[in-house]
């Protein structure tokens, strides 16, 4: 630990994220496998033995934790730092959340328009637009990383990636 | 300003540029494709597949029994529609995904599927979640071959015939994979047929899961493919003592079959009418597919290349090379077997059900 | 013939000329499929299955295990440098192997990780020769009862991994078991845990999962912390500092000898384990790496050790898994089931006929693997400076990148766009865990090992009476086992006795 008070005013900050963010994870963790509990008690006998022996530990367990958290929070006002980061004033949090976004929309763009349109979109958007990198560059990267995927899988090892809901509709109709 | 490249910088440039070559004739090594090979032009529908790119779906993962099939013939096929066969492997929920994917796919005739026949006629009699096609709508090319359904023990067990173990019932162990699993419907029926009570203990993993357990002693056999049993029956370590088929099939003729054993019964002809339609349901075994609605020419062209290809000399021989028997039927063969395999009396229906789904 | 007979015939026919040019491709291709993230073992063997068709036996299973022995050490080089396994066996190598780079000693660990793969497959390869003799009574030992108490037995090593925080990692551990539920159970038909979707009905793939957990989640770290690959250096290594760190790293795996050979035979063992697959071995032998090294705090933070283990046991797996499949003819992995298939489309017969009359068969594939492995060592060499200076890109360039290439590999194990969501959603889960210092090696080992705990005991009960625990073999491992998580958490209980000392 430093000696500088800046400093450790950070690290103090850092914790109290920290142990706030981890009271959400447990809680959600805790709900999902409450949820599997409910399933798993509709399940057949002989098929709910095994999650049910791994569920109530497990229950267990996260309800420890829970507590444990809980009193480690008890020092930090949890209701404002989840007000703070909701609102979007925490840098962090949104850095997190907008490159979920990315990726989920990555997903989204390879499921309607084909995998080598979403990737190489991707690339581009992350490279050129968030981290502004030189358009020539991000341009580059993105088509060769492309096309040596494509030369790779499809002719390579002779998988086909990921067509896309619209090249399959046009595909239907003979334009491909 | 520009500074002179130290020597460390030469040494890394000259690796880099040595590794990206490497890296580079390797890829080229490994995406190498042959060249066609041109021909007199093609009229008609032949002129439609020549140079195209056919797509093969195979349900089921590289390296399997089904991807090794497909790959000993798409070069057959190739060669007898003009186009090019890329195999496309779709593996998942035991073959089910596949032939989703198969039937939904466009029916322009560049696509066709082997498919696991009798395995998809139990799940959609059965009525199985995730059955998402209609067995009875598929345009048929034909059929690659029918499993042979053995039952073979494990000689270790001290057992030597079917007759043995026939009325043993619960103190002889059979292993099975999944429930409603080929290997679980055959051992349920039979069992229902012959009117036995061998303990079927099924959910192990695989079938090199339940051979394992047969040479340790746990089970004393099991039902299963010919093909699969094969290499055991040639080491000596396991016998087949009971065929599924009406007649004794090529080299398995020293091995009597389920329906011999029904005239031993007393009243042998519900056994009789169990077993003629599990043998029906064994008959779809591995047929080749296209879509529904792909247009009738192109059927007709596709199964008479299936046909040709699957009665190639060459074929033939690298097939029985490889241990992979070629069982042909025609399309309109294919499509009788399917009706004859969809088409049971209510009470035999009702029984399969009930095997399928685990309630016997 | 006989083993001497069968030994030199094996070994020439190895390094002869129409032989060994396809060890050479075989090896070389493996190497890279190993780099690409999601591609393993068993995808360059089905990859090389179309050649087989014109080959000869020998060729043939050169070129097979050839691409299969050098996979994991490609894998364990993206590990290192991209903190993505290239296969689901480099998954522990990414607990030191990362951090080592971070330090500016990632050739150091290329080094070592390379040597420890050629001399671990090597122990594997010998090991197979020596039990030759009495190999089918060993494959026979593996039955239901036996393997459940020893993936349990693996499971407890989760007690070792997660030392410092137990409840953060057994939390982690059953989340793992329970993950490893998810799909149909094929004893009842009855789907757990599916939301009624098709894709669920598998189950998890492992190679999504473990993308989604490691490499997802070290790039999410990477793209939100700002920090580039190389850490704490503001560049890249020299060609001359990489190539002398190379070297030295070859030097310290041979200084750790006796490390090597107890991973190697830990990884040996479970490979004679039909069913478990490679990774957890991995882990295993990196738990009892860190268990018997004086320096165990340093675990995790960049022990070199830690690196040897988990690679020397990865590659010894093979030569255990090759023994029932050479034995039985029964495939010990996915992997072996193709190479069975192999054998077989290249006219030889496997079990005892195999042992009896083709034993220069079983010595030309157990040759194979060393050299294989011996040329995968030293072409992974050559691969080292280009990625430790790819390395040097900054992550505005090379996470977009790699994030896009760690979902192409994962949506080509099983050509599912459901994977690369598979793999989205765990990058999150493992983001998430890793900043909150939970062990996602402890979940990994529960959800590898859930599904054959779970498989065995049922099949255990099934054959030999709920009372099978008191069986000969599974009671003495049952003790073991017990014996070996008895002093785990009496050190733990130990260690945070004096912890509260020290404060008070």
């Amino acid at each position: 630990m430093s000696d500088d008070p800046q400093d450790s005013g950070n690290h103090d900050e850092a914790a109290q994220k920290s142990v706030v963010l981890e009271l959400v994870f447990i809680s959600f963790v805790g709900l999902v496998v409450g949820g599997a509990l409910i399933a798993a008690l509709n399940y057949d006998f002989v098929s709910a033995r095994a999650p049910l022996v791994i569920i109530v530990p497990l229950l267990i367990l996260v309800a420890m934790q829970f507590n444990k958290t809980r009193r480690q929070a008890e020092h930090h006002d949890v209701l404002q730092q989840l007000s703070h980061a909701l609102e979007g004033r925490d840098s962090k949090f949104n850095t997190v959340l907008r490159f979920i976004a990315f990726m989920t929309f990555l997903l989204l763009l390879i499921y309607v328009a084909g995998h080598y349109v979403g990737i190489s979109v991707f690339m581009f958007v992350l490279m050129h637009w968030v981290s502004r990198e030189r358009t020539r560059l991000a341009l580059l990267v993105s088509v060769g990383v492309t096309v040596l995927l494509y030369f790779l899988f499809e002719h390579g090892f002779n998988i086909e990636l990921y067509r896309g809901y619209i090249p399959k509709l046009l595909g239907r109709y003979g334009l491909f | 300003m520009k500074r002179t490249r130290t020597a460390d910088e030469y040494v890394s440039r000259a690796q880099w540029m040595a590794s990206v070559m490497w890296v580079l004739v390797a890829a080229a090594v490994v995406g190498c494709q042959p060249a066609q090979d041109e021909g007199p032009p093609k009229e008609g529908v032949a002129a439609f597949y020549d140079g195209r790119i056919i797509r093969w779906i195979i349900p089921y993962s590289p390296g399997g029994g089904y991807d090794e099939y497909g790959r000993m013939i798409a070069p057959y096929l190739e060669k007898y529609t003009g186009a090019r066969v890329d195999i496309f492997n779709l593996p998942g929920a035991g073959g089910m995904r596949g032939v989703n994917e198969l039937f939904h796919s466009p029916n322009d005739g560049l696509t066709i599927g082997m498919i696991n026949g009798s395995a998809l006629v139990t799940n959609e009699i059965a009525g199985m979640r995730g059955a998402d096609y209609k067995i009875a709508e598929f345009e048929y090319l034909g059929r690659v071959v029918a499993d042979a359904r053995v039952f073979v023990i494990a000689l270790a067990s001290g057992y030597d015939s079917f007759e043995e173990i026939w009325k043993l019932g619960q103190a002889v162990k059979i292993g099975a994979t999944g429930l409603g699993g080929s290997t679980y419907v055959d051992a349920v029926i039979a069992n229902e047929a012959l009117e036995m009570d061998l303990d079927i203990i099924h959910g192990f993993d695989s079938s090199s899961v339940i051979r394992q357990a047969m040479l340790r002693g746990n089970i004393v056999g099991t039902w299963g493919s010919w093909g699969s049993a094969l290499d055991a029956v040639d080491q000596g370590r396991d016998k087949i003592v009971l065929q599924s088929g009406k007649l004794r099939g090529p080299g398995l003729s020293d091995v009597p079959t389920a329906f011999e054993m029904a005239e031993k019964l007393d009243n042998p002809e519900r056994a009789i009418a169990i077993l003629m339609a599990w043998d029906s349901l064994h008959a779809v075994g591995r047929p080749v597919a296209a879509p529904p609605g792909t247009d009738a020419v192109k059927v007709q062209f596709l199964s008479t290349a299936l046909d040709n290809a699957l009665n190639d000399p060459e074929l033939l021989e690298t097939a029985k090379k490889f241990g992979r028997p070629i069982d042909h039927v025609s399309a309109a063969e294919m499509r009788q077997i399917v009706n004859d395999a969809m088409v049971l009396p209510d009470d035999i229906r009702e029984l399969f059900v009930r095997a399928i789904r685990g309630e016997l | 013939m006989g083993i001497i007979e069968g030994l030199i015939s094996g070994f020439l026919q190895a390094i002869s000329l129409s032989v060994f040019p396809y060890l050479l491709v075989g090896a070389t291709f493996g190497l890279i499929i190993g780099v690409i993230p999601g591609l393993s073992g068993h995808f360059a063997m089905a990859m090389l299955i179309p050649f087989l068709y014109t080959m000869e036996p020998a060729a043939g299973i050169a070129f097979l295990l050839g691409a299969h022995s050098t996979v994991a050490q490609g894998g364990g080089l993206t590990a290192i440098f991209f903190s993505t396994p290239g296969t689901g066996q480099n998954a522990a190598t990414l607990l030191d192997g990362p951090p080592m780079r971070m330090k500016g000693q990632g050739a150091l660990a290329a080094g070592a990780a390379l040597t420890s793969c050629f001399l671990g497959a090597t122990f594997g390869a010998v090991a197979l020769a020596l039990l030759l003799p009495i190999l089918q009574k060993v494959v026979l030992f593996f039955g239901p009862s036996e393997i459940f108490v020893l993936a349990f037995l693996a499971l407890t090593f989760v007690a070792v991994l997660g030392k410092e925080d137990i409840t953060r990692s057994m939390i982690a551990a059953l989340l793992g078991l329970l993950l490893a539920m998810v799909g149909v159970d094929n004893v009842t038909n009855q789907e757990r845990f599916t939301f009624g979707l098709l894709e669920l009905r598998d189950g998890l793939g492992l190679v999504p999962v473990i993308l989604g957990l490691f490499a997802v989640a070290e790039m999410f770290d990477l793209w939100v912390s700002g920090r580039s690959l190389t850490g704490s250096q503001s560049k890249p290594l020299s060609a001359r500092e990489t190539q002398r760190q190379v070297f030295q790293g070859v030097m310290e795996a041979f200084r750790h000898w006796w490390l090597i050979v107890r991973c190697s035979a830990i990884g040996t063992a479970m490979g004679l384990i039909p069913g478990l697959g490679s990774a957890p071995a991995a882990f295993i032998a990196y738990g009892h790496a860190k268990q018997s090294s004086k320096s165990k705090d340093t675990f995790g933070k960049g022990n070199i050790e830690g690196v040897i283990g988990s690679e020397a046991a990865n590659d010894a797996v093979e030569g255990g898994a090759l023994a029932s499949t050479v034995a039985f003819g029964v495939p010990g992995s996915s992997s072996m089931a193709i190479l069975l298939g192999a054998l077989f489309v290249l006219g030889l017969e496997t079990g005892p006929s195999l042992l009896t009359y083709h034993v220069d068969v079983v010595f030309v594939m157990i040759f194979t693997i060393i050299i294989g492995n011996l040329i995968g060592m030293l072409g992974g060499m050559f691969l080292v400076n280009p990625l430790s200076r790819a390395t040097g890109v900054r992550s505005s360039v090379l996470v977009p990148v790699l994030i896009v290439v760690v979902f192409t590999g994962a949506f080509a194990v099983q050509s599912a766009w459901f994977d690369m969501f598979i793999a989205l959603l765990f990058g999150i889960i493992g983001y998430l865990m890793k900043v909150l210092d939970y062990s996602r090696a402890a979940m990994l080992i529960g959800f590898v090992l859930g599904f054959a705990v779970e498989k065995n005991l049922y099949l255990a009960t099934q054959l030999d009476g709920p009372y099978f625990i008191f069986r000969p073999i599974p009671l003495t491992l049952a003790i073991i086992t017990i014996v070996f998580l008895a002093y785990n958490i009496w050190g733990i209980v130990k260690h945070r006795r004096e912890a509260d000392d020290h404060v008070g």
